[in-house]
């Protein structure tokens, strides 16, 4: 179960989130997700990545050997989390889904333009992933990821 | 192959996240701040901690890389292939002497090592975005 | 899909692009490659370091656009870099120092070798946050360096100034915006760099004499008081030389025919006379007689007071032949110069025959014949009319001393309304000069004076004036000039 301080510093709206997953060779791939659940019971993560990032390649490797590595973080504060575990299910995403995926982008988008300045703005508005899946996991360990002595520490 | 395209997304400004796999095959994602150029075929991680990464790469040479250009927000995703670790010459020296440069001036001298300029051949390119 | 045509369309246009976006990448490499010439000169043109430096900082930012620049050098101790020139700070900072191994420019000045980042401001946030970290385990930090520069820098390229692989000092150039310079900009900050790590090197040696010399100031002052009344005692000579020149000159000035004698008598016509010295070895002579006017341009060995001697007797024998020996044409008159010149020139004592002699053109007009003569010692004749010149050159035989002489050629021409007539000595197409630092050459001068030949003669005279100028440029004139134009 992820703790509820953790639970409630993910569900913030508009972080950056990176997947890793790999295959029978043990050669990993990596990509963007672009926003992500906790699910009711703390005990599942649903995270969203768009279809043309190597997704039949994380979709093979969730369901060859179902380990998937999230790691999820703040950009200024530096704060971050990784999250480990088991792969349970994937499908498109509904209208619900591309809703939330919208809405955690423009708030990605605001805290891009507060580092890099309002021409990003014009930047994220020809950025297009088109269609997005959505991937389902069971949380099994949590590690702190935050740079400096306490990196790497894992939550019980 | 590293295009010129690809140049500003390996400035260190927008972190990157590497993913590396134990021998047991246990992937690991860690944000890394900058992913350094080194040829055409080839990049450059610094190894500064003994950490999850790695210790996993010696384990298991296979990675993928993800660099982020701050002008554009395009993406790549790159398959990378530990080679070797190098302690002396250009590549080491430059980030040697950003790490000594950074942590003085953030009065954190001597707190920061660089172990190694760890060099990774290259595999493939995926590009997302604009 | 694209049609084959489109395609071809399409590979062309994207070839074209390549090639513009190659020549625009050339044509800014060679003038940076100018403009690094430049920069280079001017801070090779100056020995004073804080010039020197100036100089180089604002030049980065004229024509390359850095914003903020600066130099430090090691002082003495060898642990400390101190500010000595800045550009583009609200306050210069001159003086405020650097350890050896603090920040982007102690790591360089500590490590000789350059460096270039573009996420200072980047790295410095994360850092932060580790530091962070560290306090929330109750570790204590220290607070960031206050170091010299932009206090929101996100770019800097920094480069050691060696000389002889021995470190002097540290150029800078930062910004406040991420990724600003590339490889190619550290190219140009680095050849910069080494040349400003040899100017300053070389106005370093130049303040080491300069202090040098002091010491030796009270001895030299001792020297120099001999020196001066030698000097005074030279001067003073040299005062009494120039003052017997100067009125050499005014005698032979009173041989030259008066400017209203010459207007009366060559009517249309121009005299170019510039002598190399006060006095000259050219001259030339006009005078009326039998019906005639005769003229000419002499041209005596040598030149100064040697050949204004000389031109002292050919003017004397000039005046004799015409006037005393009643000679009407002029081969008569050279062939009795001639005579006159070789007999007071082997009178030398002891015995010794003078080398030394004239080269002389000498013309007659005969205004009512519509006639011209003409004799020439070694000098030619131009003549031009409708626009084609000729020439008709004189015997190959000097005035004075010469084993193989025989009687000048006497040139006779019909007149026509409008012919131009020159004669002169050679100064002019022997001056060395131009772009390659050559001589003018007769054939250069025929050219011109084609070219001109149909102006009005005062603006020939102009002309020519400023063509010899401007030939000569900064070389030295090298003989005394005569050249005359008369139009009939």
């Amino acid at each position: 179960m992820i703790p509820q301080q953790i639970v409630e510093f993910i569900s913030q709206l508009g972080l950056p989130m990176s997947f890793g997953t790999r295959d029978a060779d043990l050669q990993t791939s990596v990509s963007h997700a672009w926003g992500m659940k906790v699910s009711d019971d703390s005990e599942k993560i649903t995270f969203y990545f768009p279809k043309i990032a190597l997704s039949e390649k994380h979709l093979a490797n969730m369901q060859h050997n179902g380990r998937i590595a999230f790691t999820i973080g703040h950009s200024v504060s530096h704060v971050c989390y990784q999250l480990k575990g088991k792969y349970l299910s994937h499908s498109h995403c509904n209208e619900d889904d591309n809703q939330f995926i919208k809405k955690n982008f423009s708030v990605f988008e605001n805290s891009a333009v507060e580092i890099y300045g309002e021409p990003v703005r014009e930047i994220f508005k020809k950025l297009n992933f088109g269609e997005y899946i959505s991937v389902t996991f069971y949380v099994e360990d949590i590690f702190n990821q935050t740079p400096g002595p306490g990196a790497g520490t894992k939550f019980n | 192959m590293i295009t010129p395209d690809m140049q500003p997304a390996l400035q260190g400004l927008v972190p990157s996240v590497i993913v590396t796999c134990n021998a047991q095959g246990e992937p690991n994602t860690t944000i890394i701040s900058q992913v350094f150029y080194v040829d055409e075929t080839h990049v450059a991680l610094s190894f500064q901690f003994f950490n999850k990464t790695v210790k996993n790469i010696r384990e298991n040479p296979k990675a993928a890389v993800e660099i982020i250009n701050p002008m554009d927000f395009s993406m790549w995703d790159l398959e990378i292939e530990f080679e070797r670790s190098e302690r002396e010459g250009n590549i080491f020296d430059q980030m040697d002497m950003q790490l000594e440069a950074i942590a003085s001036m953030s009065g954190m001298t001597g707190i920061f090592k660089l172990h190694a300029a760890d060099i990774y051949k290259v595999k493939s390119v995926k590009k997302l975005g604009s | 899909m694209q049609s084959p045509a489109e395609e071809l369309k399409n590979s062309i246009v994207d070839n074209q692009l390549l090639i513009d976006k190659l020549n625009a990448d050339l044509a800014r490499k060679t003038q940076e490659v100018h403009i690094i010439q430049e920069i280079s000169s001017e801070i090779n043109t100056t020995l004073d370091l804080d010039t020197i430096l100036a100089k180089m900082l604002s030049s980065l930012d004229k024509t390359f656009d850095f914003k903020h620049s600066m130099v430090l050098l090691l002082n003495e101790s060898g642990e400390k870099l101190n500010v000595a020139a800045s550009h583009g700070y609200p306050e210069a900072g001159i003086g405020a120092e650097v350890k050896l191994g603090e920040g982007i420019i102690g790591v360089v000045a500590k490590r000789k070798k350059l460096m270039r980042m573009g996420n200072i401001g980047t790295q410095m946030a994360y850092l932060k946050s580790v530091k962070n970290q560290f306090a929330v385990l109750g570790k204590e930090m220290q607070e960031n360096l206050k170091l010299p520069g932009l206090p929101n820098v996100q770019s800097q390229v920094a480069i050691p100034l060696l000389a002889e692989n021995r470190l002097i000092g540290v150029l800078a150039v930062e910004s406040d915006k991420s990724n600003l310079f590339d490889s190619r900009d550290e190219l140009i900050i680095t050849i910069l760099a080494n040349q400003a790590a040899n100017a300053i090197e070389k106005a370093k040696a130049h303040t080491g004499l300069k202090h040098l010399n002091e010491h030796l100031e009270d001895l030299v002052i001792l020297r120099t008081t001999e020196v001066v009344a030698q000097k005074e005692i030279i001067e003073e000579k040299n005062k009494s030389i120039t003052d017997s020149i100067r009125y050499a000159k005014r005698i032979q000035d009173a041989l030259l025919p008066s400017i209203s004698y010459a207007n009366e008598n060559l009517k249309d016509h121009f005299i170019l006379f510039k002598p190399k010295d006060i006095v000259s070895g050219d001259f030339y002579w006009v005078n009326a007689k039998h019906g005639k006017v005769f003229f000419t341009a002499i041209d005596c060995t040598g030149h100064g007071v040697p050949g204004a001697f000389v031109s002292i007797v050919a003017h004397g024998n000039l005046q004799r032949s015409l006037v005393i020996f009643g000679l009407k044409t002029p081969a008569e008159i050279l062939d009795k110069v001639n005579e006159g010149v070789v007999e007071m020139f082997s009178k030398g004592e002891h015995g010794t025959d003078i080398k030394d002699g004239m080269d002389i053109a000498l013309c007659a007009i005969d205004r009512e014949n519509m006639k011209l003569e003409f004799s020439g010692a070694n000098n030619p004749l131009y003549f031009i009319r409708n626009g084609i010149l000729t020439e008709t050159k004189g015997d190959k035989q000097p005035i004075g001393h010469y084993i193989s002489r025989k009687n000048f050629t006497n040139h006779i021409f019909d007149l026509q309304k409008g012919d131009l007539v020159y004669i002169f000595s050679d100064g002019f197409a022997d001056q060395f000069g131009g772009p390659k630092g050559k001589k003018f050459k007769y054939a250069q001068l025929k050219e011109l004076l084609l070219a001109i030949h149909e102006k009005p003669m005062k603006e020939q005279k102009n002309i020519l004036e400023n063509s010899f100028e401007e030939w000569k440029g900064s070389q030295e004139q090298i003989d005394d000039i005569c050249l005359i134009g008369v139009r009939i």
